[in-house]
């Protein structure tokens, strides 16, 4: 957008969204919508680590990621309870930075970026999935080098995230009731350990769910394992989590 | 990927919440079925209302291939697109025409191109006017045009592009019967009945002594003397009121 005072300047032959639609469907290997959408994620962002995920309550499930370095980033937030992809599954609008380490940032997400700076990522950007009122998870770009994102990426984010919640849902509208569409079905069986061991949790102290829950996400924090390691030690009883 | 570069915090850009809220707002609003005129007053109105814009309206193409003013910010912006459609002579007409943005920097360098629209535009106090197409290379449905009283950024352009995009993108819906809150709530039900399940084979497993296998037998037969779902079993055990169960009504 460098024309000079006073020219007429053509844009780009299409609209942006037609564009991100057009790309987002281009399959040619088979990946998978949620692969194709974390692609042009990075693409379009210009990110490192891209990932979708359902949030529901308080289940995080992951739909797809473009690198293990996303799957590990949007695990530690959600075992953490804190971090931009975890407000902004529960935003109205977007939610991040491209400076983990300022100091607005830091104290905002204190774990957070311990995680993030042993990762060597400085920027992430969280943009909530959802349709009207209806969340349904959050898509999250990771960036190494620091930097805010242009306008440009930032209006790209809202096509993309926009573009996710329409097609997961049309996946997701093919299955039978009380089905889930093959998108989401891995990274749900994927939580039903820690889902179980919740319940284990909640009987075992008389808790709500719910606390169980935090109380497993605490310890796993505490012991610096991922949420389903500590989950199945919990289901082997090999780990006891005290009253 | 990127057409600009200028850097901005996400989090500071004025308008970047309301433009969130904008683009969820007409996606939203063809699900729930707003017709074409409101959706597009709302559109020249949100331009005015979130970015440094004087005046905004919309122009269509109609069935006989015609264009008429559907949705503007203000009288004045209205009565300027009348003017253009009578003089067939103006950036708006040009951009549907050819499907491509018009950008107007400075109007008074054009008043040799345009010499009825630009001295009848000036005289509103308009210095710079900018065309944005709705729809896509192949069909052109119209387009959304902005007044300015100074050059436009980058980024307000680029940030009324994305409206006109969700306007669009809520206008040619694939599937317009296709109800995507409702598709939204079957996707949380069935995330949640499964999450539930699991949930109860835990304290059940955990209660009884026995594997999620016998647990999850037990859930079903529960559900079977009661007659209710296993995800309507499954939260009564959670939620530690399995012993009302004859009372929950048959779903």
């Amino acid at each position: 957008m460098s024309a000079g005072r006073g020219s007429t300047q053509p844009a780009s032959a299409q609209p942006r969204w037609l564009e991100i639609v057009t790309a987002v469907q281009r399959d040619p290997e088979g990946a998978g919508l949620g692969a194709c959408l974390c692609r042009e994620c990075d693409l379009y962002l210009g990110a490192d680590a891209s990932s979708i995920a359902l949030v529901m309550d308080h289940a995080y499930s992951l739909v797809a990621a473009s690198s293990n370095l996303a799957v590990v980033l949007d695990e530690e937030q959600f075992m953490l309870g804190e971090g931009p992809s975890f407000d902004g599954a529960r935003s109205d609008v977007p939610v991040g930075t491209g400076d983990l380490g300022s100091d607005r940032w830091a104290r905002r997400w204190p774990g957070f970026l311990g995680f993030a700076q042993r990762a060597e990522v400085q920027g992430a950007f969280a943009f909530p999935v959802r349709v009207g009122e209806a969340r349904i998870g959050v898509m999250t770009a990771y960036r190494r080098g620091g930097g805010e994102l242009s306008t440009q990426a930032y209006t790209d984010g809202l096509i993309l995230a926009s573009v996710a919640a329409t097609l997961l849902l049309r996946a997701q509208a093919g299955t039978e009731d009380g089905g889930l569409a093959q998108e989401f079905a891995q990274g749900v069986n994927d939580q039903a350990n820690i889902q179980r061991a919740a319940g284990m949790v909640a009987e075992q102290l008389n808790l709500s769910v719910l606390t169980a829950l935090v109380r497993i996400r605490a310890t796993a924090y505490a012991r610096g394992l991922p949420l389903n390691v500590i989950a199945n030690q919990i289901l082997s009883a090999e780990l006891t989590i005290e009253p | 990927m990127t057409t600009n570069d200028t850097a901005i915090d996400l989090a500071d850009l004025p308008w970047a919440g309301s433009l969130a809220s904008a683009f969820a707002w007409f996606i939203h609003a063809a699900s729930d079925g707003l017709d074409t005129v409101d959706l597009l007053t709302e559109l020249a109105q949100r331009c005015v209302e979130i970015l440094p814009v004087a005046a905004s309206g919309i122009l269509v193409v109609d069935q006989f291939g015609g264009l008429r003013v559907i949705g503007s910010s203000s009288d004045s912006a209205q009565l300027l697109e009348l003017f253009q459609i009578q003089n067939e002579e103006a950036p708006c007409l040009e951009c549907c025409r050819t499907g491509q943005a018009v950008f107007v920097h400075d109007l008074s360098a054009m008043a040799r191109r345009w010499p009825r629209f630009s001295a009848e535009v000036m005289g509103e106090g308009f210095t710079a006017v900018y065309a944005l197409p709705l729809g896509s290379q192949h069909k052109i449905i119209g387009t959304l045009n902005l007044f300015a009283t100074s050059t436009l950024a980058a980024d307000v352009i680029a940030s009324a592009a994305t409206l006109a995009d969700a306007a669009t993108l809520a206008l040619l819906r694939v599937d317009p019967t296709q109800d995507e809150i409702v598709m939204a709530r079957h996707l949380y039900d069935a995330v949640e009945s499964r999450n539930v399940i699991e949930q109860a084979k835990g304290m059940l497993a955990q209660r009884f002594d026995e594997d999620p296998d016998a647990a999850f037998r037990r859930i079903q037969s529960m559900a079977h003397a009661s007659g209710v779902s296993l995800a309507r079993v499954a939260r009564a055990v959670v939620d530690r009121r399995e012993a009302v169960l004859s009372d929950i009504p048959l779903d």
